[in-house]
């Protein structure tokens, strides 16, 4: 391995907690990231169900789609569509901005690395780290298929050839059959998206509903679901991603399958007896995943990792952040009909 | 009327500003960003009134679920704002430097102009970086 990088990188496992704190601890994380100039992971669950809206979206929307508007709600610092976090792992990942040069570079000296092709590494430090979404999602792929899963990346399933761009239309020459039963009526799936040219669908509400090319996808061509999803924010001083693997179907989202349901021939959405043997295997889930996070990052840069607790003045920092933000309802309704502005 | 890309000056985080003979900047992003910045799909503008200081934000922007900061090249009141911009981001990728202006910005600092790159030194830096 190259080290480029050097230094410390730090690993966070947080036990369940409400939605506005999760979003205050990311937000957190990255600022501190950015001050100590190290790479920080953070893995973590949720109290209860939850609803996190991508940055752009209009909260009016969830008031059309039955059910969601019962749970928690949060609104999130990064983009793409609304997510019921309930049996799922998610991840934060926040690189400070000074190293996507040094990312760039050992791109550049190992030629054959998987994510080497210079066409995929973009020149600025604008918009979306195609790279960084690359690596979780290959590794992640790698292990969900070690595991026995029928996982591929979005871009994969229609275009077999070379990796797709994360970005654009999508060349999709073959277009299996969906299943439209398990998606909301009036919702398009992502192969129907796909089939139309376009790798994302705006009017889909849920990011689960929709694809783009780098999203995990388990099962067959025709009976596929998205299991992983990732989306970003940067900030003057860090790149902050973050995203949900989903183990088991919520009862606010039951058409969404998760690993559980889509490694087995039996249903086990909503069963309240399953639940608990899902809710035991989340620490197990969360220590394997946690690991592939690890290896993404260290194909990018190499890191001297250590778990630790977050520091007092990182809790600090991010109730503050959860009591003036994710927290309000200012912050949560500004983009309802009534806050239509920045 | 047209705007000449090279007649403008640049920030290092790619936002342009033309100046009038009145003292207002009009401001908005390179075609080279928004090439990287990829497949746009959401802009947030700043409200008329507010000030803007350099280098610091001023609107956020979503591509490929990656939300980013836009950051002003000056400092001054902002006076107007392209508010059918968000509607029609498409504009940014065919006239990024006419049609795709931001927001005008009455300046508070013209000599901050001084420390924005021309058209040379911005194409320098793009190729390099």
């Amino acid at each position: 391995m190259v080290d480029l990088v050097g230094g410390k990188a730090l690993v966070w496992i947080d036990g369940p907690a409400s939605g506005a704190w999760n979003m205050a601890m990311d937000q957190a994380m990255a600022l501190y990231a950015a001050e100590q100039g190290c790479i920080i992971l953070r893995v973590y669950q949720w109290a209860s169900p939850t609803l996190s809206l991508g940055y752009f979206q209009s909260h009016d929307d969830l008031l059309t789609i039955p059910g969601l508007e019962e749970i928690d709600c949060v609104r999130r610092e990064t983009g793409g569509g609304a997510i019921v976090h309930d049996h799922e792992i998610t991840y934060s990942v926040a690189v400070p901005r000074l190293f996507e040069s040094s990312m760039q570079l050992k791109l550049r000296k190992e030629a054959d690395h998987t994510y080497s092709s210079l066409n995929n590494v973009k020149k600025s430090r604008l918009g979306h780290s195609e790279t960084l979404y690359n690596a979780v999602h290959d590794k992640t792929v790698h292990w969900l298929t070690g595991l026995g899963f029928d996982a591929k990346t979005f871009s994969s399933l229609i275009n077999p050839e070379p990796r797709a761009l994360a970005t654009g239309a999508i060349a999709a020459p073959i277009i299996p059959t969906i299943d439209n039963n398990r998606h909301f009526e009036g919702f398009e799936t992502g192969l129907q998206q796909a089939a139309k040219g376009s790798s994302m669908n705006p009017t889909s509400f849920l990011c689960f509903d929709r694809r783009s090319s780098v999203d995990i996808i388990v099962g067959s061509d025709n009976q596929n679901q998205k299991v992983l999803g990732s989306a970003q924010r940067r900030t003057s001083g860090a790149l902050l991603q973050h995203g949900s693997l989903l183990l088991s179907p919520s009862v606010a989202a039951p058409h969404l399958s998760g690993l559980d349901v889509l490694g087995s021939t039996e249903s086990t959405c909503c069963d309240a007896k399953n639940l608990s043997k899902i809710n035991a295997k989340k620490w197990s889930w969360a220590i394997d995943f946690c690991r592939v996070l690890q290896d993404s990052v260290d194909e990018i840069w190499d890191c001297d990792w250590m778990f630790e607790e977050q520091t007092e003045s990182v809790n600090q920092l991010a109730r503050s952040i959860c009591d003036e933000k994710f927290r309000t309802e200012e912050w949560t309704l500004r983009r309802s009909a009534s806050q239509k502005s920045v | 009327m047209t705007i000449d890309p090279k007649a403008l000056r640049y920030a290092a985080t790619h936002e342009w500003v033309s100046v009038d003979s009145s003292g207002v900047g009009t401001v908005g992003i390179s075609a080279f960003a928004v090439e990287e910045l990829t497949d746009l799909v959401f802009m947030a503008l700043p409200k008329v009134g507010v000030a803007v200081v350099a280098g610091e934000e001023f609107g956020e922007v979503e591509s490929v679920k990656a939300v980013s900061p836009l950051y002003s090249p000056i400092s001054g009141e902002v006076i107007e704002v392209h508010t059918s911009l968000p509607d029609q981001l498409e504009i940014l990728g065919s006239d990024p430097y006419t049609q795709g202006w931001i927001m005008k910005v009455k300046l508070s600092s013209p000599s901050e102009l001084d420390s924005l790159m021309d058209f040379d030194a911005y194409q320098k830096q793009c190729s390099g970086s």
